[in-house]
């Protein structure tokens, strides 16, 4: 359990950005611990008990289609963006391009000040 | 696998039931994968690999909360409006209870000073557990209702800048408690004085001396002008500076009274309306040391109050 407040704080900052990490990735079908290991390839490492109840809680909102598929013998549950997820998917695009752009020079100003 | 079996299992038992078959079957292809991958870099999988494996999913009711996480039985939106509403309740079944017990005390029920005391308080927690449930299940209700609806905290939809109280000092905001607590005192004051003279054959007698009584029947205009003060606090809840003249003026009566009761024997011991079985001289110096309390808690709200005047 991660209880430090540094620990509080990196997962308040990464909440949000997971959707959109997931989302993003959903672009492709993919199932549960498929997608945990793109994301985990890509960088982004996520522990499958916050992973499988979000992919649910999108799809519940309507973001993401499930289908249930038989493969190697036994079923899986794939999930892919739907056309509602699409569209959301690029607002929070753009929403995060934006505050990329605008946090960007703000820490790198911080930094440069540090440093001088 | 009767271990994945009987983990699936424990964790439907958690789950509501229209999502418990649905989770269980997704989660249970979840965690096959990781077995699966586990046998892919091992070749086989001991039941005590399966066993790390599920103790890093965690607890079944862990894994149970994360997918369904429990609704709050009020909602964050409706919480500021439940709790005003239980304090106003609360507060109003506390003056009840007061008025109840202090009547029935008059009218000649045995009891002691402290079995009086012990009797609002059970009196009042009865009328609590009611409320208290009522209200909540009310509000659980509201909360199932408004969950769809909207996220506006309710009572904050129509409002304007304008009309806004003005930027005080926190002294300024009266609390409920405050309010409540003088108001089942003064109440409790008023019945204590007029009682014996409301209901003449009840049999009640007054536990004041004749001139204690005179005093405190001339005094009572002043308790009057306190609980209309008092009630007119619950509509306002700030200390305006009129409000404020008004509760020094009060204030300065009550530390009067005080004074001149002082000086004179209070309760009428002799005639058997005092029943709590102390003696008289423990009877007497308590109602001192209670006049003496009162004069140095008025005498502090006045100089408090003189200062809030000048200060604001």
């Amino acid at each position: 359990m991660t209880t430090t407040p540094i620990d509080k704080l990196k997962l308040e900052l990464r909440r949000g950005v997971l959707v959109l990490a997931v989302l993003a990735s959903l672009r492709e079908p993919h199932y549960g611990y498929s997608l945990r290991k793109q994301l985990k390839d890509a960088g982004v490492d996520i522990d499958e008990g916050t992973l499988y109840p979000l992919i649910r809680r999108l799809a519940d909102q309507g973001l993401l289609d499930s289908e249930w598929k038989q493969g190697e013998g036994r079923e899986r549950r794939y999930y892919q963006l739907s056309t509602l997820g699409t569209e959301r998917l690029e607002q929070l695009t753009q929403e995060w391009t934006s505050l990329n752009s605008a946090i960007g020079p703000l820490l790198l100003r911080n930094l440069n000040e540090e440093q001088h | 696998m009767d271990m994945l079996e009987r983990y699936i299992a424990a964790v439907q038992r958690e789950l509501p039931d229209n999502k418990r078959d649905d989770i269980g079957r997704e989660l249970k292809a979840n965690i096959l994968d990781q077995i699966e991958a586990l046998e892919a870099q091992h070749g086989s999988v001991s039941d005590a690999e399966v066993a790390t494996l599920l103790k890093t999913m965690g607890h079944p009711r862990r894994v149970a909360l994360q997918f369904c996480p429990p609704t709050p039985l009020v909602t964050a939106q409706l919480m500021p409006l439940y709790l005003h509403t239980l304090y106003m309740v609360l507060g109003v079944l506390f003056v009840i209870s007061t008025i109840e017990i202090t009547s029935r005390w008059l009218g000649g029920a045995e009891m002691s000073l402290l079995l009086f005391m012990k009797c609002i308080a059970s009196d009042f927690l009865e009328s609590v557990y009611f409320a208290f449930t009522a209200i909540t299940i009310g509000f659980a209700v509201m909360s199932r209702s408004r969950k769809k609806k909207t996220a506006e905290v309710a009572g904050t939809c129509k409002w304007s800048p304008e009309k806004l109280p003005p930027a005080s000092k926190s002294w300024q905001y009266i609390s409920l408690q405050d309010i409540f607590t003088e108001l089942a005192t003064l109440l409790a004051l008023v019945m204590l004085i007029w009682y014996p003279l409301w209901q003449p054959d009840s049999g009640a007698q007054s536990i004041f001396t004749d001139d204690t009584l005179t005093v405190l029947l001339w005094f009572t205009p002043v308790i009057v002008i306190a609980i209309v003060h008092n009630l007119w606090q619950l509509r306002t809840r700030f200390w305006s500076r009129s409000m404020l003249m008004l509760n020094i003026g009060v204030n300065t009566a009550f530390l009067i009274a005080s004074i001149i009761l002082l000086t004179e024997p209070v309760l009428q011991i002799n005639d058997g309306a005092w029943r709590d079985g102390l003696g008289v001289t423990i009877a007497e110096r308590s109602i001192q040391v209670l006049l003496v309390t009162v004069a140095l808690i008025v005498a502090y709200e006045i100089v408090r109050d003189t200062r809030r005047l000048f200060r604001n």
